[in-house]
C-alpha cells in the first residue's frame, strides 16, 4: 500500500483525524480570509481614493493660466449629522472644454446641480429651506458611483456664472489618479496591526487543530517507522495528512474571497461603506497566500515530526519530560528590541508607509515571543502549585502544568495574544481620540460663521434681509477677520482678532461675555497676554486665494488692552479702533437656535456658497464618525480575537484530554471521580491563562503607548491616558478561558473506565 | 464460607456479541483467582463487571453480600476508589505526577491530608523494593518499576479486591514474574483477594485457582 493510501486510508476510517482535518481546515479558512481582508484595505482606499480623485486640488493653475478648465470652490456642510460635501464649480473660461471623471455625466452650468443619490433623496425628504435651498438650480443629473467616495455619500456640485467663483483653478476633473490620505494612512496601520494580531490566534487554532491527534499520531507514525518506514515516507503521510485539511482551507477561503469581500464592504469606514470590490486583492497575491498557508502548515507538521523521525523508539514507547529553557524569555527583549527601532523608525516619518514595516515586525514579534515566553511562565506556576497543592486536583494540574509545559500553554496562547491586543487597544483608543478629537474652535456650538465672505458684497445687509424674509430669529455678526502682532518684535507671533462690537461678538465668540465689555475703543485679550502685546499692528486676514491682502495697520496710542475673563481664543477689536476698516466687514457670524439651525445656514450658505463656513457641530461630526469607525474597527477585530482565540483554546483543551484518553480512562476505572478530572483539567487552562494574561496586558500597554506615539506622528497629537479598564482584556481572557475549559467536561464525559484498555 | 466478591448469572452483550453468557463465580478474602482463556473468551468483560466498571445486562455482582448492579455510577465509582484496586498492563500512571504521588492518588481522592498520604505511599513503596524512585515520573521508570509503582498504588489504601487486567502484558518474562510476586506478596500482607486476568500460563500458574472462560461461560476452574 502506498504512503498516499495509507494517509488516506487513516483519514477515512479514523473519526478524530477526520475531526482534526476539519478543525484544520476551519483554521486555515479563517486566516487565508483574514490576511486576504485585511491585505486588501490599501486596495480599497486607493479604490476610494481614485473615485475622488476629481475633488484633489493637486492640479490647481493659475485663473489665469490657459490649462485651466474650471474653478472650484470645496466645502464640507452638515445636516443632521451628517457630513455634506459640496462643490460650487464653474467653468474657467466661457464655452471652454471640462474633462470630466467617470460619474459625471455631465458638467452643470450654471443654474444646474449635480447630487449623489443619497442626497438627493435627502433633500427631497427634507423642507427645502432646511436643505434643498443649499443647492440653488435644476437637478440635471445624479452622480454616479464611480465619483463617489462610498455608496451614500452626500455631495452637491453645483453650476455658477463664469467668475463668480471664488475658488481654485484646475486644469480638469478627469483623469486622476487619487492619493489615499487623509486618515487612510490611520486605517493602512490599523488593518496591518490587525493582520498581525489576528494571524497569530488563526495559526494557534491550526495548530491546536493539528495537536488534536498528535499523540496517537505521533505513535503510529513512530510504529511505521519500526517497522522499516523511511523518514521520507513517515514525513510524506504527516505530510498527506495534513495537506488535506490545509489545501481544504486555502481554497474554501479563495472562493469565499469574493463573497466576503461584499460583506466586509459593509463595514462603514470615514461616513460611510464601501463599493463592492474594494475590497478584492491581486490574483497573484491570492495565489500566493493561498498556496503559502497550506505550505507553511505542513512544513510545521513536519517540522514537529522530528522526534518520531529521529527516535521512533521513545515515542511509541512514551513520554519524556520537556524541559523548557528560560532562553526563551530572551525572545521578549529581542522583540521588544525590534519593535522600539520600529517606533523610532515610524515616528521618524522614514520611508512613507513603508515606515510602518519594522514597527509591524517588533509588533508581530512581540505576540510570537509572549507565545514564546508562556510556557516559561506556564511551568513557574505549575511549580507553585506542586510545592503548594492540598488537593488531588490542584496536584494533578500543577504537575501537568510543570511536566509539559508547552504542551499546557497551547490552550491559552490565542487568549494570551488576545488579551495582548485588547489591551494595546485599550492603551491607544483613548489617545487615539484625543488625536481625532477636533480642536474647540473659537466660536461657539451655535454660531455659523463666514469669516471670509470673499468676493461677495453687502453680506451683511443681503443676510439680514434673507433671514427676516424667512422669519429666522437670528443676529448676524459683522466683522473683520485678521490678526495682531507686535511691530517691535517682527519674529513675535501673530493672534487671530476680529473687528467687531464686544457685546456683539460675545453672542457668537466662545469665552467671551458681555460683562468683559465696556463703552469706547478697546481691545480685548485672553487673560495673561496684555504684558506680551506692545507696539501693535492689525492685519486683515484673508483666506481666499488670489486676492490682495492690504498692508496692516498700527493701532493707536493709548487704545486700552482689556482682559476676557473666559478662555477666548480670539482677541476682539472694538470697531471704534479702527472705524474705516470696520465699515467694510469681511466675515458675518450668524446666531442660531437648535430648531432654526438648518434653516440659517441655508440661508448663510446659498447666499455665500463659495465661502468656508466654521461650524463646530461639522467638525465634531467628523471626528464623532472617525471615533465610531476606529471604536468599530476595534470592537470587530477583538470579537474576532476572542472568538478565535476561544476556540482555539477549547480545542486545545480538547485535544489535550483526548491525548490522554487511557490515562483519564485508568483513572476513572480506579474510581477517580470525573469531577475531579474536570477541575483538574479546568485549572490545567485556567492558572496558566491568569498569569500569562496579566503579563500579555502589561507588553500590550506598552506597545501600546509605542504605537501611540507613531498615530501621534501621523495626526500631530494625542496623549497616553491610562485608566483600570486597561485589565478588562486580561478579565476578559480570563472568562475565554474558563469557557473554553468548560470543553474539558463534554470531553472527559465521553470517556468511561473501559478507554484504559483502547487504543 | 461468604466470598467477598460474587457473581451471579452474569450476562454482557455487546450488539450481537455475548461477551459474558451466564457466569457464577465467587472470590473469598485473600484469594489469588486467575482468569484465563484465548481472546474474546470474555476475561475482561469479567473483570469489568466484577469491578462495577461494566453493569451486568444480566445477574448481579455482590460485594460483601450486597448488590452492585443496583448502585449507581458515583455509588459504583466510590466503591471502586475504596473498596478496589487496579493493576492495569503498562501501569497506567498518570505520566505528570511522581511515583509516590501516583501512589498516594487513591488516598487523596479518599480525602487523606498530604503529608499523609504521601507517608503512606512511600511506606509502599519502600515494600516494594521502590526506595529511591519516589520522585520519578512513570517515563523515568523500566516497565517494571512503573508496574510496581502500580501495585503501590492499587495497594495504598488497603482495598478488598485488586483486579489486575495483563498486568504482566508489557514485560519480559522475568521482571513479570518478579512484579507478580510482589503483587502477590503485597496483596497477602493487606489481606486482599487478587483477580489476575492473563494470557500467560506461568503468570496464572501462581493463582490458586484458575477459572478459564470459552465464549462468555467458565469452560472450568482448576485449583493448585
Amino acid at each position: 500500500m502506498s504512503v498516499f493510501r495509507i494517509a488516506l486510508a487513516v483519514l477515512r476510517n479514523d473519526s478524530r483525524s477526520r475531526i482534526s482535518t476539519a478543525l484544520v481546515t476551519v483554521g486555515v479558512a479563517l486566516g487565508v480570509s483574514l490576511v486576504l481582508w485585511l491585505a486588501s484595505a490599501p486596495h480599497a482606499l486607493q479604490e476610494r481614493a481614485d473615485r475622488t480623485a476629481w475633488r484633489d486640488g493637486d492640479n490647481s493653475v493659475s485663473q489665469t493660466d490657459n490649462r485651466a478648465q474650471v474653478v472650484m470652490a470645496t466645502n464640507v456642510d452638515q445636516f443632521d449629522g451628517k457630513l455634506i460635501h459640496r462643490y460650487d464649480i464653474t467653468r474657467a473660461h466661457v464655452g471652454g472644454f471640462v474633462s470630466l471623471p467617470p460619474g459625471i455625466r455631465e458638467f452643470p452650468e450654471p443654474g444646474q446641480v449635480l447630487l449623489s443619490p443619497a442626497l438627493a433623496a435627502l433633500v427631497k425628504a427634507t423642507p427645502p429651506e432646511k436643505l434643498g435651498d443649499r443647492f440653488p438650480g435644476q437637478l440635471v443629473d445624479e452622480i454616479g458611483p464611480q465619483a463617489l467616495e462610498y455608496p451614500d455619500e452626500l455631495v452637491a456640485i453645483i453650476g455658477h456664472d463664469v467668475g463668480t467663483v471664488d475658488g481654485w483653478a484646475l486644469t480638469g476633473l478627469g483623469g486622476k489618479v487619487g492619493y489615499a490620505a487623509d486618515n487612510a494612512d490611520m486605517l493602512y496601520l490599523l488593518t496591518r496591526i490587525g493582520m498581525v494580531v489576528l494571524i497569530v490566534p488563526c495559526l494557534v487554532l491550526v495548530a491546536s487543530a493539528a495537536r488534536l491527534t498528535a499523540t496517537r499520531r505521533e505513535r503510529r507514525l513512530a510504529a511505521l517507522r519500526l517497522a522499516g518506514a523511511t523518514p521520507t515516507q513517515v514525513i510524506a503521510m504527516a505530510a498527506i495528512e495534513t495537506v488535506v485539511g490545509a489545501v481544504l482551507g486555502s481554497v474554501i477561503a479563495v472562493l469565499a474571497a469574493e463573497p466576503l469581500s461584499h460583506l466586509t464592504a459593509q463595514i462603514p469606514w470615514g461616513g460611510g461603506t464601501w463599493q463592492p470590490g474594494d475590497f478584492t486583492s491581486g490574483p497573484l497575491f491570492t495565489a500566493f497566500i493561498a498556496v503559502l498557508a497550506p505550505v507553511l502548515v505542513v512544513g510545521a507538521a513536519v517540522l514537529g515530526l522530528r522526534r518520531v523521525v529521529d527516535k521512533p523508539l521513545s515515542t511509541a514507547a512514551a513520554q519524556t519530560r520537556r524541559k523548557i529553557s528560560p532562553a526563551r524569555l530572551l525572545g521578549l527583549v529581542l522583540a521588544g528590541a525590534v519593535f522600539l527601532l520600529g517606533t523610532t523608525v515610524a515616528t521618524n516619518q522614514i520611508g512613507g508607509r513603508d515606515r510602518f514595516t519594522v514597527v509591524l515586525v517588533g509588533l508581530g514579534a512581540v505576540g510570537l515571543a509572549l507565545v514564546l515566553a508562556g510556557p516559561v511562565v506556564t511551568a513557574l506556576v505549575g511549580r507553585y502549585f506542586v510545592a503548594r497543592w492540598r488537593k488531588p486536583s490542584t496536584l494533578l494540574a500543577g504537575r501537568r502544568l510543570l511536566g509539559d509545559p508547552v504542551a499546557s500553554f497551547r490552550a491559552a496562547a490565542g487568549v494570551v495574544v488576545a488579551v495582548f491586543a485588547g489591551s494595546l487597544a485599550l492603551t491607544m483608543l483613548p489617545g487615539i481620540e484625543d488625536q481625532v478629537r477636533p480642536f474647540s474652535g473659537p466660536w461657539k456650538d451655535s454660531a455659523i460663521v463666514a469669516d471670509s465672505v470673499g468676493k461677495n458684497t453687502d453680506v451683511i445687509g443681503q443676510l439680514r434681509a434673507r433671514l427676516a424674509e424667512h422669519k429666522l430669529d437670528a443676529e448676524v455678526v459683522p466683522l473683520v477677520s485678521g490678526y495682531l502682532r507686535s511691530t517691535s518684535d517682527k519674529y513675535g507671533p501673530s493672534y487671530q482678532a476680529v473687528i467687531a462690537s464686544c457685546k456683539d461678538a460675545a453672542k457668537v465668540l466662545s469665552g467671551l461675555s458681555a460683562s468683559d465689555c465696556v463703552d469706547g475703543p478697546a481691545v480685548y485679550l485672553p487673560l495673561g497676554y496684555q504684558s506680551s502685546m506692545h507696539d501693535l499692528e492689525f492685519a486683515k486676514g484673508n483666506r481666499s486665494p488670489n486676492s490682495d491682502v492690504p498692508a496692516p495697520k498700527r493701532l493707536p496710542e493709548g487704545i486700552p488692552l482689556r482682559p476676557i475673563a473666559g478662555d477666548a481664543q480670539i482677541m476682539v477689536i472694538d470697531p471704534a479702533v479702527f472705524p474705516d476698516l470696520a465699515a467694510q466687514p469681511t466675515g458675518a457670524a450668524t446666531t442660531t437656535t437648535p430648531s432654526n439651525r438648518d434653516a440659517v445656514y441655508t440661508a448663510v450658505v446659498r447666499l455665500l456658497p463659495d465661502v468656508p463656513v466654521a461650524d463646530n457641530l461639522r467638525d465634531s461630526s467628523h471626528s464623532a464618525t472617525l471615533m465610531d469607525d476606529l471604536r468599530r474597527a476595534t470592537a470587530i477585530g477583538l470579537g474576532l480575537m476572542a472568538l478565535l482565540s476561544g476556540a482555539s483554546a477549547a480545542v486545545a483543551a480538547a485535544g489535550s484530554v483526548i491525548d490522554r484518553r487511557r490515562t483519564f480512562g485508568a483513572l476513572i476505572a480506579a474510581g477517580t471521580p470525573v469531577r475531579v478530572l474536570a477541575r483538574a483539567l479546568r485549572r490545567e487552562v485556567v492558572l496558566p491563562v491568569l498569569v500569562a494574561t496579566l503579563g500579555a496586558c502589561l507588553a500590550g500597554m506598552v506597545v501600546g503607548l509605542g504605537l501611540l506615539d507613531v498615530t501621534h506622528s501621523i495626526s500631530g497629537r494625542g496623549e497616553a491616558l491610562l485608566n483600570f479598564w486597561i485589565l478588562a482584556p486580561a478579565a476578559a481572557g480570563f472568562v475565554v478561558a474558563l469557557a473554553a475549559a468548560a470543553a474539558c467536561g463534554p470531553v472527559l464525559r465521553t470517556f468511561s473506565a473501559k478507554d484504559y484498555s483502547y487504543e | 464460607m461468604t466470598p467477598v466478591l460474587a457473581g451471579r448469572g452474569l450476562i454482557k452483550h455487546y450488539g450481537g456479541v455475548h461477551a459474558l453468557n451466564g457466569v457464577d463465580i465467587g472470590i473469598e478474602a485473600g484469594e489469588v483467582i486467575a482468569v484465563i482463556g484465548p481472546s474474546g473468551s470474555g476475561k475482561t468483560s469479567l473483570l469489568h463487571v466484577l469491578s462495577g466498571i461494566l453493569r451486568p445486562d444480566g445477574g448481579d455482582v455482590f460485594l460483601d453480600g450486597r448488590s452492585v448492579g443496583t448502585l449507581s455510577e458515583s455509588a459504583r465509582s466510590e466503591l471502586r476508589r475504596t473498596a478496589f484496586g487496579f493493576v492495569f498492563q503498562s501501569g497506567m500512571l498518570v505520566a505528570e505526577l511522581t511515583a509516590e504521588e501516583n501512589a498516594a492518588l487513591p488516598l487523596l481522592l479518599a480525602g487523606m491530608p498530604r503529608q499523609q498520604a504521601v507517608a503512606n505511599a512511600r511506606d509502599w513503596l519502600h515494600k516494594l523494593g521502590l526506595d529511591g524512585l519516589a520522585t520519578r515520573r512513570p517515563g523515568e521508570m523500566s516497565g517494571g518499576q512503573a508496574q510496581r509503582v502500580a501495585i503501590a498504588r492499587a495497594l495504598a489504601h488497603r482495598p478488598r479486591v485488586i483486579f489486575a487486567d495483563e498486568p504482566t502484558g508489557a514485560l519480559d518474562t522475568r521482571t513479570g514474574q518478579d512484579m507478580m510476586s510482589a503483587l502477590l506478596a503485597s496483596a497477602q500482607e493487606s489481606g486482599a483477594a487478587v483477580v489476575v486476568v492473563t494470557h500467560d500460563a506461568a503468570i496464572a500458574a501462581r493463582a490458586k485457582r484458575r477459572v478459564e472462560l470459552s465464549d462468555g461461560r467458565i469452560f472450568q476452574e482448576v485449583y493448585a
